[in-house]
């Protein structure tokens, strides 16, 4: 996985720019900080580099209550406000089964298994887009 | 076929539900039901004794066999002290309750059923009994 | 479950005032009892002697061949007559006799057994070792006491015996529920589930769970649910399966449920039950099939060689 590196503030989340395609990956279990500095960073480099890909990689979070993932689902919204298609992978059977059990609204969020199949999803996506008469 | 005898069961907890179930069962195919208005009868009895459970606590069930010129049937009739419905009315109609689940569940029980009778008073308890011919 | 356990929740919450009123003991039945046990008492080794005369003849008489657990059973039901005749029916007798229903459970003593030992010593009692020292209106009116409290005294034993049965079967049946969730890799990315039974929130909930976990193990993108061994689809299971096909597609996984049975598709379209866009087949090699096809994989007859 090549591809230019930066971290965002305390290195709690990761941003790593991966065959084209913005990954943000969150260290660990959400803060409200990490959740706000996730969210402008994402929002700066995608006004930045205008890209339309971006993939939110939670496979390091193992907890996410209902408020925290209300959160997650606005950062997204944010950036697809923005321009950007994004992609929720990786998350686990833990916080899965409590957004489920406690009846979180899921919205439209896309998802994936991993990082690997965000990423072909979006290629498959651009290569349509590419086909069509845009 | 032969008329057995009326059965009843109470129904305090899930186990309660599921051998009431069971007793159902086994009657609708002793009086001669088919599979699906075994099937029927079963689903409605599931239905009402999950209300039970849910707004009432604990209730009973009885299931005979009813005897017209017509035919055989079972009856079934689920009771319970419980706080009752205060909208029968708005019961009856097919409607999604804010948990995105089905509500009680009534009217498709009343759609199973050949006859369908209610009463529901609040603070009187609810009493329910339907009827399905052979 | 120890004896020094005093909850409110001995004999389901009913406390001993509202016990002696279901059973009409009244205080003047207590104290007929303590009258007739001066007459009892001092032949309480004589009572335990007789009873086990009568055992002898019993078939449960095996489980006390054991000589010294025999005495030690003994010694305790001369302990349990002598407090029986102090006629005085308080918490912490209750709590006796609740601890005794729980030792027959763990024991394994059944129950008929058990009525038909009570009956014969409630006949020793009141006949058998009685010394006809009492007026006969005197004598009705004890025996009549003390028939009532033997009553209430099973009554306690056999709710606290059926309640730990209770308790054993729930646990097993939670141990059966651990085991019967097999999720199986039936190819490569692909994932099946047989249900079978009752699905209540207990066993959707370890359902989900065995899922999830198998999902992020294998990465599987398709999971199979068969249902045909589900008894019955109500809206309460159908919610349960709905919240199941929302967790794996959360996992970037589907999840397809087959072995949907005409009974069972009929009573979920006349419950008003929204499928929406659940993929449902009613075989299992129909949803198998369809799998493949999401996989981009396709089964051809063999080439033939010559």
């Amino acid at each position: 996985m090549t591809g230019t590196h930066e971290t965002a503030g305390d290195d709690v989340v990761s941003i790593q720019i991966i065959r084209g395609v913005l990954v943000a990956a969150p260290h660990g279990d959400l803060t409200k900080r990490m959740v706000e500095e996730l969210g402008e960073a994402l929002s700066q480099r995608i006004a930045k580099t205008l890209v339309r890909h971006v993939v939110l990689d939670v496979s390091r979070i193992s907890v996410i209550d209902a408020a925290e993932f209300s959160s997650l689902r606005n950062v997204a919204a944010v950036a697809s406000m923005m321009g950007a298609r994004v992609i929720l992978c990786g998350l686990r059977p833990g916080p899965v089964a409590s957004l489920i059990y406690t009846g979180a609204p899921l919205g439209a969020l896309e998802t994936a298994q991993n990082v690997d199949d965000a990423l072909s999803a979006h290629e498959r996506s651009s290569a349509a887009t590419k086909k069509g008469s845009r | 076929m032969s008329t057995s005898p009326e059965m009843r069961a109470r129904i305090r907890s899930d186990i309660d539900l599921a051998r009431a179930l069971m007793l159902v069962r086994r009657y609708a195919e002793a009086t001669g039901f088919s599979e699906i208005p075994v099937a029927q009868l079963c689903t409605a009895a599931s239905e009402l004794g999950r209300n039970i459970l849910k707004y009432a606590g604990s209730g009973t069930l009885k299931v005979k066999t009813v005897h017209e010129a017509k035919g055989t049937g079972i009856e079934l009739e689920v009771k319970d002290q419980g706080p009752g419905i205060e909208d029968v009315e708005a019961a009856l109609q097919d409607h999604m309750s804010t948990g995105g689940t089905l509500g009680l569940g009534l009217p498709g029980v009343k759609r199973m059923m050949d006859t369908f009778h209610i009463e529901s008073k609040r603070g009187q308890g609810t009493r329910v009994v339907v009827r399905k011919w052979r | 479950m120890s004896p020094d356990q005093t909850s409110a929740a001995s004999l389901s919450d009913t406390s001993p005032a509202e016990l002696l009123a279901l059973y009409g003991v009244a205080p003047a039945d207590l104290e007929r009892v303590r009258a007739y046990g001066t007459i009892l008492v001092p032949k309480l080794d004589e009572l335990i002697r007789l009873i086990y005369v009568w055992m002898e003849s019993h078939p449960d008489r095996d489980m006390l061949s054991d000589e010294e657990t025999l005495k030690r059973v003994q010694s305790k039901q001369r302990a349990y007559w002598a407090r029986f005749f102090e006629g005085k029916i308080d918490e912490s007798y209750l709590e006796n006799r609740k601890h005794l229903g729980e030792v027959h459970a763990h024991i394994g003593l059944s129950l008929p057994a058990y009525f038909s030992a009570m009956n014969h010593i409630n006949y020793l009692l009141t006949v058998e070792l009685y010394d006809r020292s009492l007026t006969h209106q005197a004598y009705v009116e004890a025996i009549n006491s003390v028939t009532k409290v033997v009553h209430l005294d099973t009554a306690v034993v056999v709710e606290a015996y059926s309640r730990m049965v209770n308790e054993s079967i729930a646990e097993q049946s939670q141990a059966l529920v651990e085991m019967s969730t097999p999720v199986t890799v039936i190819w490569e990315g692909i994932l099946m589930l047989p249900v079978v039974g009752i699905i209540d929130s207990k066993r959707s909930q370890a359902i989900m769970q065995a899922m999830l976990t198998k999902i992020a193990a294998t990465q599987s993108k398709v999971i199979i649910l068969d249902i045909s061994g589900v008894a019955v689809v109500d809206t309460a299971v159908a919610n349960h399966l709905i919240k199941i096909t929302q967790a794996t597609k959360l996992m970037g996984c589907v999840c397809m449920l087959s072995g949907i049975s005409p009974p069972i598709a009929q009573t979920i379209v006349e419950l008003g039950i929204e499928v929406g866009d659940i993929m449902t087949t009613s075989s299992l090699r129909d949803a198998l099939d369809d799998a493949f096809t999401r996989r981009g994989l396709a089964i051809r007859p063999a080439a033939r060689t010559p």
